[in-house]
């Protein structure tokens, strides 16, 4: 059975899946215990759910600051310190 | 853009561009620049900056790209170097935050405020409900810049925390900490919006259900 000490030590693990289906069956246990970490575990889970389930919301490059990129790195290209930085490679 | 290129690896590509192909860092930087950009938006948290977080990285890259090794992924590499870039230049704009600061989280590990309130079951609880959905929002805006990159590289990359130690180049338990100081975090954060204190929007919600 785990302590209240070892309860917090595993509690970051537990919600990254990283230990054995018995600590895991402990941690659970150890829960029913005491109705306020009840409580603040389940808002826990909650919020790590919640979190879970953010859709990824992807933003495009704006064409403006794709351009100015390709503009820097096609200067960057053709600058002198460019050439330096490759010589070394050339065999 | 090259078709040619196109089914190339990013391995193979950084093999051209290493024997002098330019075309090829263009086509790596066209399969990467939306998800660097997007990493840097939810770290520095405005298009502005994101910006300048793009073309720093792609010319770092483009610098560095000459003794890439493959030691790792070019795209773990690439969110290193963007993750470096976002750090640096918010260390700049104010002192850093002290990760250990009480006060941060006033609900540490280890202690439990008597009397929680259990809102999981609340039906309001859901991504569905547009408000919690803003509350939450706000309150990873609202993370240390260190652990937002965490929650950020975990939650929208999808990636191990051993890939996250990696690129912010921490140990595994210092990624796994601020992981769960991010999560206590936010808990508190929802856990305010679903107190019954009169502030709080979420107090006649709860009590409804």
């Amino acid at each position: 059975m785990i302590d209240e000490k070892k309860f917090w030590k595993l509690l970051s693990e537990y919600f990254d899946d990283d230990f054995d289906f018995f600590t895991h069956s402990e941690v659970e246990r150890f829960i029913l215990d005491d109705p306020d970490i009840r409580a603040f575990f389940h808002t826990l889970s909650k919020t790590v759910e919640l979190t879970q389930q953010i859709e990824p919301v992807e933003i495009n490059v704006p064409e403006q600051i794709h351009i100015q990129l390709y503009q820097v790195l096609r200067q960057e290209s053709a600058s002198p310190k460019k050439k330096r930085a490759k010589k070394p490679l050339k065999k | 853009m090259d078709k040619k290129l196109l089914p190339l690896s990013d391995v193979a590509l950084i093999a051209k561009f290493q024997q002098g192909d330019y075309a090829a860092f263009e086509e790596l930087v066209q399969r990467h620049e939306k998800k660097v950009y997007n990493l840097a938006y939810r770290i520095m948290g405005n298009m502005e900056d994101a910006s300048d977080i793009l073309q720093e990285t792609f010319l770092q890259a483009f610098r560095k790209l000459g003794g890439f090794k493959g030691d790792s992924e070019f795209s773990t590499w690439l969110y290193r170097v963007a993750v470096n870039f976002c750090l640096m230049r918010k260390r700049k704009e104010k002192p850093t935050v002290n990760l250990e600061d009480p006060g941060l989280i006033s609900r540490k590990d280890g202690r439990v405020d008597s009397g929680d309130m259990d809102w999981s079951d609340s039906p309001l609880a859901s991504m569905e409900n547009a408000e919690l959905k803003k509350v939450l929002a706000e309150a990873i805006q609202q993370l240390p810049v260190e652990y937002r990159t965490v929650f950020a590289l975990k939650t929208e990359k999808a990636l191990t925390n051993e890939a996250i130690a990696k690129i912010v180049k921490l140990s595994l338990p210092a990624v796994k900490s601020r992981l769960h100081r991010a999560r206590l975090f936010l808990q508190e954060k929802l856990t305010e919006y679903f107190s019954p204190s009169p502030e709080n929007r979420g107090k006649e919600t709860v009590k409804q259900v």
